[in-house]
């Protein structure tokens, strides 16, 4: 047994760690609050220099081809500001459901420009009738006189609007789940805004959009349905990595409110009212981050029961995340709601990603399936 | 990270003599055997399984050769501790939380001479003791006891009541802690003191608490102890209590008892898988599924944290962590009570008649589980405990009690 990071773990922490307190400070990050979309070229072309879009692309594709305990080191980092979603989207995401259900020529032609930052792709899998993880997508894929189109609408697409790609599930006409690469820049593709309490979620919508039978990951014909929910338990410990990041920075604003925070002459944090609400805010944070770190562990090692293990640990971080950012918000009461002070952020992430990459009560009756009960 | 605990040769083959030797002399009656309402036949061979470890330095493994103990490494430790599990049993094989704590704290504060006196009865299974301590007047509020202890001559004379002591079948051994100085010095005025087997004016009285568990009131009445037995210096009691304490919000070098909350709960599921009530699995019903899976996710956490706290407790880097999964633990067990009521019903509370769920088994967590949230330190105790480590309001968290 060995609960420490490697030596090259910490290095790659400092490593990505140094960049983002360059180009993505805490100012910078709550600046960005409110505006259209969480893409700034500046952290973006500061992330491709370093090549940090590509650390889950393997190498013959042209990215770092981290293990993925590493890459959890980088998505950490990454929630530690949070970097806006799309950035774990682009980097954490996306490439999984291309290296799962794209052939050979689509790996060679798409990843490598995931990897250096040229092409930002999101993920366009839930609608208004439809989750994340359910089958019964109305969005179509059909052809018509030869040619591919694409139809419907997608919802609580993450950043659609810094994207300059999404990844789109759509039924084809033998019923089967095609995974389709558009162009969002496209004739008949739409993008909206959506106002809410989250951050950077998007509605899209395809009047009979125009795609290439290479568009299609997988091509024609094959059932993206088994690579797709393949690459969403890939993704699964990368965004819980990502929350745990969030999560810290939430504990550690409460943390250092509780000590410098004077009312009736005292720190706030020697109320015990107070203690317990950081109390419960450590409890989920470390609940969060030591399942991340040993379902990293059970997959590395091809462990027996690690889809259960993913299925729990997105269960679980959902909620923890959620619950850290209140308990912080119980700490700082007014101060913590000011749009300007940054707590907030972290707030709207945790609830963005409640239901990204399938609700925590789908996730839970996973679990149950796969225990055999 | 490598979450797994991978065991040498060596220690592959001490397992296979620790099952062997365990084969040989482990009486039957014993495998399995209650900790608590231990009837007496079966506890005098516990004590007797415990003095026959003892002798072979396997009853306190990782405790110094000098003093009786093993001498051996944490990793060895833990395979008896999983090899006794496999027979139910727990290292001691009786309920010994006062050998198990108290002995802690007079290898880190005790003298030479005292180190050679009281430990070697302990690690040899010779003496069981008790940690008095708990008071009727003080209990979250340990340094406000009222126990007192005045020097005469080469002798301290203590006097004072403590409760919610041990369990049945007595003990020969007893740690205390009484005030020695100024009420006001707080803190500074209390004294940590070993009271031997047989002592006079020592006496308890056997006290039923909700969950059916069994703990004594004792009695101190002009109880006469050598100087010898006043570890750590006269007002020194504090931090003897402190060491002893650390241990007691969980600092632990074993992971055994985390795996507690998966067992009731796999009792539960079992039950909810085998129960049809009104023509259907309550297993098969979406909100219990549910429910369980939430437990099993607390449960997994509960798991995950022993391991961690295994991990950092044995690089000596633990703090808080203790306090946290005693807190986590105590508190899933309320919510595994809540649960028991609502997934198995009435049958789910109780111990006989044509149908109690699960044997009885869970009728006897859920009794526990509201004392058992109050034994070691309250949930709100930990709480604190948390808090003064983390730093919560101050300027930096404080580090734990010492440890040898």
């Amino acid at each position: 047994m060995n609960l420490d990071f490697t030596q090259e773990q910490d290095e790659i922490r400092d490593g990505i760690r140094k960049l983002l307190r360059g180009i993505a400070d805490d100012a910078l990050l709550i600046g960005l609050q409110g505006k259209e979309t969480g893409y700034l070229p500046a952290i973006w072309g500061g992330l491709s220099e370093g090549g940090w879009h590509g650390v889950v692309i393997p190498e013959e594709f042209g990215g770092f081809g981290l293990g993925l305990g590493d890459s959890c080191v980088v998505f950490e980092e990454y929630g530690a500001g949070p970097l806006p979603h799309l950035y774990f989207t682009c980097a954490g995401v996306s490439p999984y459901f291309l290296m799962e259900a794209g052939t050979d020529a689509q790996k060679q032609r798409l990843l490598p420009s995931l990897a250096d930052g040229t092409m930002r792709v999101t993920v366009a899998a839930a609608e208004v009738e439809a989750s994340w993880t359910g089958a019964p997508v109305k969005t179509r894929l059909e052809e018509h006189d030869g040619r591919l189109l694409l139809s419907g609408e997608k919802m609580y697409v993450p950043d659609a609007l810094g994207a300059t790609h999404a990844l789109v599930t759509a039924k084809t006409a033998s019923g089967g789940t095609a995974l389709v690469m558009v162009d969002l820049a496209a004739a008949g593709c739409a993008r909206e805004l959506l106002r809410s309490f989250s951050c950077w979620e998007t509605r899209l919508a395809f009047d009979g959009v125009e795609v290439s039978a290479d568009d299609v990951i997988g091509g024609i014909g094959a059932d993206a349905a088994p690579a797709i929910a393949r690459a969403i338990s890939r993704a699964i410990p990368g965004l819980a990595a990502y929350q745990v990041g969030s999560s810290q920075s939430a504990y550690t604003l409460a943390l250092e409110h509780s000590r410098t925070r004077i009312q009736f002459g005292q720190p706030v944090g020697r109320f015990q009212r107070v203690q317990d609400h950081i109390v419960e805010l450590i409890n989920h944070l470390d609940s969060a981050r030591w399942l991340t770190y040993e379902t990293i562990w059970q997959i590395e090692q091809d462990k027996a029961g690690s889809q259960t293990a993913i299925h729990t640990l997105k269960a679980l971080v959902a909620d923890s995340h959620w619950e850290a950012c209140n308990a912080s918000h119980e700490v700082h009461a007014g101060i913590g709601a000011d749009m300007q002070y940054g707590l907030a952020k972290h707030t709207h992430l945790s609830h963005t990603l409640f239901h990204f990459l399938g609700s925590p009560s789908w996730h839970r009756d996973r679990v149950a399936v796969t225990l055999g009960w | 990270m490598d979450f797994e605990i991978r065991y040498t040769a060596d220690q592959a083959n001490f397992r296979k003599e620790v099952a062997a030797w365990l084969g040989d002399n482990c009486p039957p009656e014993v495998i399995n055997s209650e900790w608590i309402h231990t009837p007496p036949a079966i506890y005098e061979r516990q004590r007797e399984l415990g003095r026959k470890l003892g002798a072979k330095g396997w009853l306190y493994p990782v405790a110094p050769t000098e003093y009786g103990g093993g001498g051996l490494d944490t990793d060895s430790a833990r395979v008896i501790i999983e090899e006794l599990g496999k027979l139910g049993l727990n290292l001691p094989p009786y309920y010994d939380s006062g050998g198990v704590l108290g002995s802690m704290a007079i290898l880190v504060w005790g003298t030479e001479e005292q180190k050679q006196k009281f430990l070697p009865p302990i690690y040899k299974g010779e003496v069981r003791t008790w940690q008095l301590l708990t008071e009727p007047s003080a209990g979250s509020d340990l340094a406000g006891v009222s126990t007192s202890a005045v020097r005469d001559g080469d002798e301290y004379v203590i006097t004072g009541q403590k409760i919610y002591i041990g369990s049945d079948n007595g003990a020969e051994g007893f740690w205390t802690i009484a005030r020695t100085g100024d009420p006001k010095d707080r803190h500074k005025n209390l004294s940590w003191f070993w009271i031997g087997k047989g002592t006079p004016g020592l006496s308890w009285q056997p006290m039923r608490l909700l969950g059916d568990q069994d703990k004594n009131t004792v009695f101190l009445d002009d109880v006469r102890v050598p100087a010898i037995a006043l570890v750590g210096g006269e007002n020194n009691g504090w931090k003897v209590a402190s060491t002893h304490l650390e241990l007691e919000h969980g600092f632990r070098t074993d992971i055994g008892s985390t795996l507690n909350e998966h067992k009731t709960l796999d009792r539960l599921i079992k039950h909810c898988q085998e129960t049809v009530i009104d023509g259907e699995r309550l297993i098969d019903r979406p909100g219990i599924r549910d429910q369980l899976v939430r437990l099993h996710t607390h449960a997994e956490v509960a798991r995950v944290w022993g391991m961690r706290n295994f991990w950092m407790a044995s690089q000596r880097k633990q703090s808080y962590e203790g306090s946290q999964s005693s807190y986590a633990s105590k508190t899933h067990r309320m919510a595994m009570t809540r649960l028991i009521a609502e997934l198995a019903g009435p049958a789910g509370m109780m111990r006989n008649g044509p149908a109690p769920a699960a044997e009885g088994e869970l009728a006897l967590v859920a009794e526990g589980a509201i004392g058992s949230s109050h034994g070691g330190g309250t949930v709100d105790i930990q709480r604190v405990v948390m808090s003064r480590r983390l730093g919560i309001g101050r300027a930096e968290g404080q580090s734990g009690a010492k440890l040898a």
